[in-house]
Protein backbone atom coordinates (compact mmCIF):
# COMPACT_ATOMS: atom_id res chain seq x y z
CA UNK A 1 0.00 0.00 0.00
CA UNK A 2 2.20 2.72 -1.11
CA UNK A 3 1.10 6.23 -0.62
CA UNK A 4 2.69 8.61 -3.87
CA UNK A 5 1.92 12.21 -3.49
CA UNK A 6 2.49 13.74 -6.69
CA UNK A 7 2.41 17.01 -5.15
CA UNK A 8 5.22 16.97 -3.02
CA UNK A 9 6.68 14.78 -5.56
CA UNK A 10 6.62 12.17 -2.75
CA UNK A 11 6.94 7.94 -2.35
CA UNK A 12 6.37 6.13 0.40
CA UNK A 13 7.05 2.10 0.62
CA UNK A 14 6.55 -0.79 2.62
CA UNK A 15 8.95 -3.24 2.90
CA UNK A 16 8.47 -6.11 5.40
CA UNK A 17 11.36 -8.44 6.85
CA UNK A 18 9.38 -12.01 7.21
CA UNK A 19 11.02 -15.17 8.87
CA UNK A 20 11.01 -17.62 11.49
CA UNK A 21 11.79 -16.93 15.09
CA UNK A 22 15.08 -15.66 16.00
CA UNK A 23 16.15 -15.83 12.28
CA UNK A 24 17.64 -12.75 12.25
CA UNK A 25 14.61 -9.66 11.11
CA UNK A 26 15.45 -7.41 14.30
CA UNK A 27 19.37 -7.55 13.68
CA UNK A 28 19.10 -6.61 10.13
CA UNK A 29 17.34 -3.76 10.97
CA UNK A 30 19.58 -2.86 14.10
CA UNK A 31 22.30 -3.26 11.98
CA UNK A 32 20.71 -0.35 9.11
CA UNK A 33 19.89 1.28 11.94
CA UNK A 34 23.39 1.43 13.87
CA UNK A 35 24.77 2.79 10.25
CA UNK A 36 22.71 5.95 9.94
CA UNK A 37 24.90 9.14 10.70
CA UNK A 38 23.56 10.05 13.56
CA UNK A 39 22.37 13.56 11.77
CA UNK A 40 20.56 11.79 9.84
CA UNK A 41 19.27 9.33 12.13
CA UNK A 42 15.40 9.36 13.69
CA UNK A 43 14.20 7.03 15.36
CA UNK A 44 13.89 3.04 15.36
CA UNK A 45 10.86 1.63 17.23
CA UNK A 46 10.60 -2.18 18.74
CA UNK A 47 7.74 -3.35 20.13
CA UNK A 48 9.08 -6.48 22.33
CA UNK A 49 8.72 -8.61 25.27
CA UNK A 50 10.44 -8.27 28.22
CA UNK A 51 13.03 -10.87 26.51
CA UNK A 52 13.56 -8.70 23.93
CA UNK A 53 12.04 -10.87 21.18
CA UNK A 54 9.96 -9.37 18.74
CA UNK A 55 6.41 -8.64 20.24
CA UNK A 56 4.22 -6.53 17.76
CA UNK A 57 6.75 -4.89 15.01
CA UNK A 58 9.85 -3.40 14.42
CA UNK A 59 9.94 -0.28 12.47
CA UNK A 60 12.52 2.16 10.33
CA UNK A 61 11.40 4.76 8.65
CA UNK A 62 14.28 5.48 5.87
CA UNK A 63 14.83 8.80 3.76
CA UNK A 64 16.48 7.51 0.82
CA UNK A 65 16.53 10.98 -0.74
CA UNK A 66 15.59 11.91 -4.31
CA UNK A 67 15.06 8.85 -6.51
CA UNK A 68 14.04 9.31 -10.44
CA UNK A 69 12.69 12.75 -9.19
CA UNK A 70 10.77 11.80 -6.66
CA UNK A 71 11.55 12.20 -2.49
CA UNK A 72 11.66 8.55 -1.51
CA UNK A 73 10.86 7.15 1.62
CA UNK A 74 10.89 3.87 2.59
CA UNK A 75 9.72 2.18 5.78
CA UNK A 76 11.10 -1.22 7.15
CA UNK A 77 9.05 -2.95 9.41
CA UNK A 78 9.39 -6.77 10.77
CA UNK A 79 7.32 -9.55 11.73
CA UNK A 80 7.19 -11.34 15.57
CA UNK A 81 8.78 -14.52 14.11
CA UNK A 82 7.38 -16.97 16.88
CA UNK A 83 4.52 -19.39 15.64
CA UNK A 84 1.64 -18.16 17.90
CA UNK A 85 1.65 -14.28 17.01
CA UNK A 86 0.50 -14.85 13.60
CA UNK A 87 -2.51 -12.77 13.71
CA UNK A 88 -0.02 -9.91 14.16
CA UNK A 89 2.40 -11.07 11.55
CA UNK A 90 -0.77 -10.68 9.10
CA UNK A 91 -1.72 -7.31 10.80
CA UNK A 92 2.11 -5.98 9.95
CA UNK A 93 2.45 -7.21 6.30
CA UNK A 94 -1.19 -5.73 5.28
CA UNK A 95 -0.21 -3.19 2.72
CA UNK A 96 3.34 -4.48 2.36
CA UNK A 97 4.76 -3.52 -0.97
CA UNK A 98 7.99 -5.87 -0.66
CA UNK A 99 8.97 -8.51 1.51
CA UNK A 100 12.49 -9.70 2.25
CA UNK A 101 12.87 -13.61 3.52
CA UNK A 102 14.95 -14.29 5.74
CA UNK A 103 15.57 -17.43 6.40
CA UNK A 104 18.09 -19.17 9.09
CA UNK A 105 20.73 -21.38 7.19
CA UNK A 106 21.38 -23.49 10.21
CA UNK A 107 20.21 -27.27 9.08
CA UNK A 108 18.85 -27.72 12.01
CA UNK A 109 15.75 -24.57 11.00
CA UNK A 110 15.15 -26.18 7.90
CA UNK A 111 11.67 -27.14 8.99
CA UNK A 112 11.07 -23.61 10.68
CA UNK A 113 12.07 -22.00 7.81
CA UNK A 114 9.48 -23.81 5.51
CA UNK A 115 7.09 -23.07 8.03
CA UNK A 116 7.73 -19.62 8.01
CA UNK A 117 7.45 -19.18 3.96
CA UNK A 118 4.09 -21.56 3.93
CA UNK A 119 2.85 -19.24 6.50
CA UNK A 120 3.79 -15.65 4.33
CA UNK A 121 2.09 -17.13 1.61
CA UNK A 122 -1.29 -18.18 3.44
CA UNK A 123 -1.32 -15.12 5.03
CA UNK A 124 -0.69 -12.96 2.00
CA UNK A 125 -3.09 -14.85 0.03
CA UNK A 126 -5.57 -14.37 3.18
CA UNK A 127 -5.21 -10.29 2.15
CA UNK A 128 -5.53 -10.61 -1.32
CA UNK A 129 -1.71 -10.66 -1.99
CA UNK A 130 0.57 -13.37 -4.34
CA UNK A 131 3.93 -14.46 -2.95
CA UNK A 132 4.56 -15.08 -6.41
CA UNK A 133 3.99 -11.90 -7.95
CA UNK A 134 5.25 -9.29 -4.61
CA UNK A 135 8.19 -8.12 -4.96
CA UNK A 136 10.39 -10.36 -2.83
CA UNK A 137 14.37 -11.22 -1.48
CA UNK A 138 15.19 -13.91 -0.24
CA UNK A 139 18.08 -13.84 2.67
CA UNK A 140 19.91 -16.54 3.94
CA UNK A 141 21.16 -15.00 7.03
CA UNK A 142 23.56 -16.50 10.34
CA UNK A 143 26.38 -18.19 7.18
CA UNK A 144 29.11 -17.69 9.73
CA UNK A 145 27.50 -21.00 11.75
CA UNK A 146 28.84 -24.43 11.72
CA UNK A 147 26.46 -26.64 10.27
CA UNK A 148 24.87 -24.50 8.03
CA UNK A 149 23.12 -25.84 4.99
CA UNK A 150 24.44 -25.06 1.33
CA UNK A 151 23.31 -21.50 -0.93
CA UNK A 152 21.95 -24.36 -3.66
CA UNK A 153 20.08 -26.62 -0.84
CA UNK A 154 18.31 -23.56 0.79
CA UNK A 155 17.59 -22.30 -2.90
CA UNK A 156 16.21 -25.73 -4.13
CA UNK A 157 13.90 -25.85 -0.83
CA UNK A 158 12.63 -22.21 -0.64
CA UNK A 159 13.55 -19.76 -3.24
CA UNK A 160 10.88 -21.40 -5.84
CA UNK A 161 10.55 -17.97 -7.40
CA UNK A 162 14.33 -17.79 -8.16
CA UNK A 163 14.16 -14.40 -7.27
CA UNK A 164 17.27 -12.35 -6.00
CA UNK A 165 18.93 -13.71 -3.17
CA UNK A 166 21.77 -13.24 -0.27
CA UNK A 167 24.07 -14.81 1.81
CA UNK A 168 24.11 -12.71 5.17
CA UNK A 169 25.42 -12.60 8.86
CA UNK A 170 23.51 -9.51 10.16
CA UNK A 171 24.92 -9.27 13.18
CA UNK A 172 28.13 -8.04 11.48
CA UNK A 173 26.23 -6.76 8.44
CA UNK A 174 27.29 -9.05 5.52
CA UNK A 175 24.86 -9.38 3.30
CA UNK A 176 22.42 -6.64 5.08
CA UNK A 177 22.83 -3.65 2.44
CA UNK A 178 22.77 -5.86 -0.39
CA UNK A 179 19.32 -7.05 0.68
CA UNK A 180 18.40 -3.37 1.45
CA UNK A 181 19.27 -1.91 -1.96
CA UNK A 182 17.88 -4.98 -3.87
CA UNK A 183 14.47 -4.83 -2.45
CA UNK A 184 14.07 -1.24 -2.62
CA UNK A 185 14.75 -1.29 -6.28
CA UNK A 186 12.39 -4.16 -6.86
CA UNK A 187 9.61 -2.39 -4.90
CA UNK A 188 10.30 0.84 -6.85
CA UNK A 189 10.35 -0.87 -10.01
CA UNK A 190 7.20 -2.62 -9.57
CA UNK A 191 5.59 0.94 -8.56
CA UNK A 192 7.05 2.53 -11.24
CA UNK A 193 5.74 -0.42 -13.80
CA UNK A 194 2.39 0.10 -12.64
CA UNK A 195 2.35 4.18 -12.83
CA UNK A 196 3.70 4.31 -16.21
CA UNK A 197 1.64 5.46 -19.08
CA UNK B 1 -9.45 -7.79 -1.30
CA UNK B 2 -7.25 -5.76 -3.41
CA UNK B 3 -3.98 -4.20 -3.16
CA UNK B 4 -5.03 -0.42 -2.58
CA UNK B 5 -2.48 2.33 -3.35
CA UNK B 6 -2.85 6.08 -2.60
CA UNK B 7 -1.92 8.80 -4.96
CA UNK B 8 -2.34 12.09 -3.80
CA UNK B 9 -2.67 14.64 -6.37
CA UNK B 10 -1.87 18.81 -5.75
CA UNK B 11 -5.71 19.15 -5.97
CA UNK B 12 -6.50 16.71 -3.48
CA UNK B 13 -3.40 18.31 -1.20
CA UNK B 14 -4.63 21.44 -1.08
CA UNK B 15 -8.13 20.62 -0.08
CA UNK B 16 -7.03 17.99 3.16
CA UNK B 17 -4.94 21.08 3.71
CA UNK B 18 -7.68 23.00 3.83
CA UNK B 19 -10.18 21.24 5.92
CA UNK B 20 -7.26 20.19 8.46
CA UNK B 21 -6.90 24.05 9.11
CA UNK B 22 -10.44 24.30 9.58
CA UNK B 23 -10.53 21.48 12.07
CA UNK B 24 -7.82 22.40 14.53
CA UNK B 25 -9.18 25.97 14.32
CA UNK B 26 -12.85 24.17 15.51
CA UNK B 27 -11.53 21.84 17.83
CA UNK B 28 -8.42 23.88 19.19
CA UNK B 29 -6.48 20.83 19.38
CA UNK B 30 -2.62 21.16 19.59
CA UNK B 31 -1.84 18.89 16.24
CA UNK B 32 -3.66 17.07 13.95
CA UNK B 33 -2.09 14.50 11.72
CA UNK B 34 -3.25 12.42 8.44
CA UNK B 35 -2.58 8.92 7.82
CA UNK B 36 -3.13 5.98 6.21
CA UNK B 37 -4.36 2.93 8.39
CA UNK B 38 -1.54 1.33 6.82
CA UNK B 39 1.01 3.70 8.97
CA UNK B 40 2.07 5.95 5.91
CA UNK B 41 1.74 9.85 7.12
CA UNK B 42 -0.24 11.37 4.32
CA UNK B 43 -0.44 15.49 5.92
CA UNK B 44 -0.09 17.05 9.35
CA UNK B 45 -1.22 20.63 10.87
CA UNK B 46 -0.09 22.40 13.91
CA UNK B 47 2.45 22.42 16.41
CA UNK B 48 4.67 19.38 15.38
CA UNK B 49 8.03 20.25 16.07
CA UNK B 50 7.59 18.47 19.43
CA UNK B 51 6.53 15.02 17.72
CA UNK B 52 8.69 12.64 15.61
CA UNK B 53 5.57 11.93 12.94
CA UNK B 54 6.59 8.90 10.93
CA UNK B 55 7.21 6.64 14.00
CA UNK B 56 4.10 8.26 15.48
CA UNK B 57 2.20 6.90 12.64
CA UNK B 58 3.74 3.68 12.19
CA UNK B 59 2.22 3.10 16.07
CA UNK B 60 -1.19 4.58 14.98
CA UNK B 61 -1.34 2.36 12.66
CA UNK B 62 0.01 -0.64 14.27
CA UNK B 63 -2.74 0.45 17.50
CA UNK B 64 -5.49 1.11 14.99
CA UNK B 65 -4.92 -2.74 13.10
CA UNK B 66 -4.95 -4.43 16.38
CA UNK B 67 -8.16 -3.02 17.29
CA UNK B 68 -9.62 -3.34 14.17
CA UNK B 69 -8.85 -7.27 14.48
CA UNK B 70 -10.29 -6.44 18.45
CA UNK B 71 -13.54 -5.98 17.06
CA UNK B 72 -13.83 -8.61 14.92
CA UNK B 73 -13.41 -10.92 17.95
CA UNK B 74 -15.98 -8.99 20.06
CA UNK B 75 -18.70 -9.39 16.63
CA UNK B 76 -17.95 -5.80 15.74
CA UNK B 77 -17.50 -4.88 12.54
CA UNK B 78 -15.13 -1.91 13.08
CA UNK B 79 -14.24 0.55 15.57
CA UNK B 80 -14.47 3.89 14.74
CA UNK B 81 -12.73 6.09 17.42
CA UNK B 82 -10.01 5.37 20.03
CA UNK B 83 -9.52 8.06 23.02
CA UNK B 84 -6.16 7.83 24.80
CA UNK B 85 -5.98 10.14 27.91
CA UNK B 86 -2.48 11.06 29.70
CA UNK B 87 -1.44 13.60 31.96
CA UNK B 88 -0.55 16.22 29.34
CA UNK B 89 -1.21 15.50 26.32
CA UNK B 90 -4.52 13.31 24.65
CA UNK B 91 -4.44 11.75 21.75
CA UNK B 92 -8.08 10.94 19.83
CA UNK B 93 -8.21 8.95 16.88
CA UNK B 94 -11.06 8.51 14.34
CA UNK B 95 -11.24 6.39 10.88
CA UNK B 96 -12.04 8.20 8.09
CA UNK B 97 -13.25 7.07 4.21
CA UNK B 98 -12.80 3.34 5.51
CA UNK B 99 -9.09 3.95 4.84
CA UNK B 100 -7.38 6.77 6.37
CA UNK B 101 -7.13 7.79 10.85
CA UNK B 102 -7.09 11.26 11.50
CA UNK B 103 -5.36 11.33 14.75
CA UNK B 104 -5.62 14.51 16.87
CA UNK B 105 -3.12 15.60 20.19
CA UNK B 106 -4.62 17.68 22.23
CA UNK B 107 -4.12 19.30 25.69
CA UNK B 108 -5.93 21.02 28.35
CA UNK B 109 -7.48 24.21 26.65
CA UNK B 110 -10.15 21.66 25.14
CA UNK B 111 -11.95 18.97 25.95
CA UNK B 112 -12.96 15.53 24.33
CA UNK B 113 -16.49 16.24 22.95
CA UNK B 114 -15.08 19.32 21.24
CA UNK B 115 -12.74 17.16 19.42
CA UNK B 116 -14.92 14.10 19.03
CA UNK B 117 -17.96 16.87 17.79
CA UNK B 118 -14.88 18.41 14.97
CA UNK B 119 -13.66 15.43 14.35
CA UNK B 120 -17.31 14.16 12.82
CA UNK B 121 -17.73 17.35 10.91
CA UNK B 122 -13.81 17.05 9.60
CA UNK B 123 -14.70 13.69 8.56
CA UNK B 124 -17.43 14.75 6.32
CA UNK B 125 -15.54 17.01 4.76
CA UNK B 126 -12.40 15.08 4.17
CA UNK B 127 -13.95 11.83 2.66
CA UNK B 128 -15.07 12.54 -0.43
CA UNK B 129 -11.31 14.05 -1.03
CA UNK B 130 -9.43 11.45 0.27
CA UNK B 131 -11.51 8.87 -1.71
CA UNK B 132 -10.47 10.37 -4.72
CA UNK B 133 -7.02 9.09 -3.51
CA UNK B 134 -7.71 5.16 -3.88
CA UNK B 135 -6.32 3.58 -6.91
CA UNK B 136 -6.77 -0.03 -6.46
CA UNK B 137 -4.45 -2.30 -8.52
CA UNK B 138 -5.10 -2.61 -12.31
CA UNK B 139 -7.20 0.60 -12.41
CA UNK B 140 -6.76 2.02 -15.85
CA UNK B 141 -6.62 5.96 -15.11
CA UNK B 142 -3.78 7.30 -16.67
CA UNK B 143 -1.96 8.74 -14.30
CA UNK B 144 1.51 11.21 -14.74
CA UNK B 145 4.53 8.70 -14.88
CA UNK B 146 7.19 7.88 -13.08
CA UNK B 147 9.91 7.82 -14.42
CA UNK B 148 12.41 5.26 -15.41
CA UNK B 149 12.60 1.73 -15.09
CA UNK B 150 11.34 -1.27 -16.84
CA UNK B 151 9.10 -3.73 -14.70
CA UNK B 152 10.95 -6.18 -12.63
CA UNK B 153 11.16 -9.82 -13.83
CA UNK B 154 9.24 -12.26 -12.55
CA UNK B 155 12.39 -14.81 -12.76
CA UNK B 156 15.04 -13.38 -11.89
CA UNK B 157 18.63 -14.83 -12.49
CA UNK B 158 19.83 -17.56 -10.04
CA UNK B 159 23.26 -15.87 -9.42
CA UNK B 160 23.77 -13.67 -6.10
CA UNK B 161 23.97 -9.57 -6.33
CA UNK B 162 22.83 -9.34 -10.28
CA UNK B 163 22.56 -6.21 -11.48
CA UNK B 164 18.82 -5.13 -11.83
CA UNK B 165 18.09 -2.34 -14.27
CA UNK B 166 17.66 1.60 -14.00
CA UNK B 167 16.54 1.86 -10.20
CA UNK B 168 18.99 -0.01 -8.83
CA UNK B 169 22.14 2.40 -9.54
CA UNK B 170 19.95 5.35 -8.36
CA UNK B 171 19.26 3.08 -5.30
CA UNK B 172 22.87 2.09 -4.70
CA UNK B 173 23.48 5.96 -4.80
CA UNK B 174 20.64 6.95 -2.76
CA UNK B 175 21.68 4.91 0.15
CA UNK B 176 25.55 5.10 -0.33
CA UNK B 177 24.60 9.10 0.34
CA UNK B 178 22.38 8.22 3.29
CA UNK B 179 24.79 6.18 5.19
CA UNK B 180 27.88 8.23 4.46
Amino acid sequence: MSLINYSSKEITCKIVYYGPGRCGKTTNLQYIYGKIPDEKRSSMVSLATEKDRTLFFDFLPLELGTIAGYKTRVQLYTVPGQVFYNSTRKLVLQGSDGVVFVADSQVDLWQENQESLQNLRDNLAGLGMDLYKIPLVMQYNKRDLPNVMSVADLNTGLNFRRTHHFEAVATTGVGVFDTLKTISALVLQSLSAKYKK
Amino acid sequence: MTNLQFVISEEITVAVEREMALYIKASRAKCVILLSKNGHLISQSGYISDFNLQPISALIGGIFSSTQALARLVQEEKFKVMFQEGSKWNVYFCLVAEHFILATIFDKSTVVGMIRHAAAEAEKALSPHLEMALNTEGDETPLAPLPTAEPASAQAPETTGMVLPDLNKEVEDALSKLFS
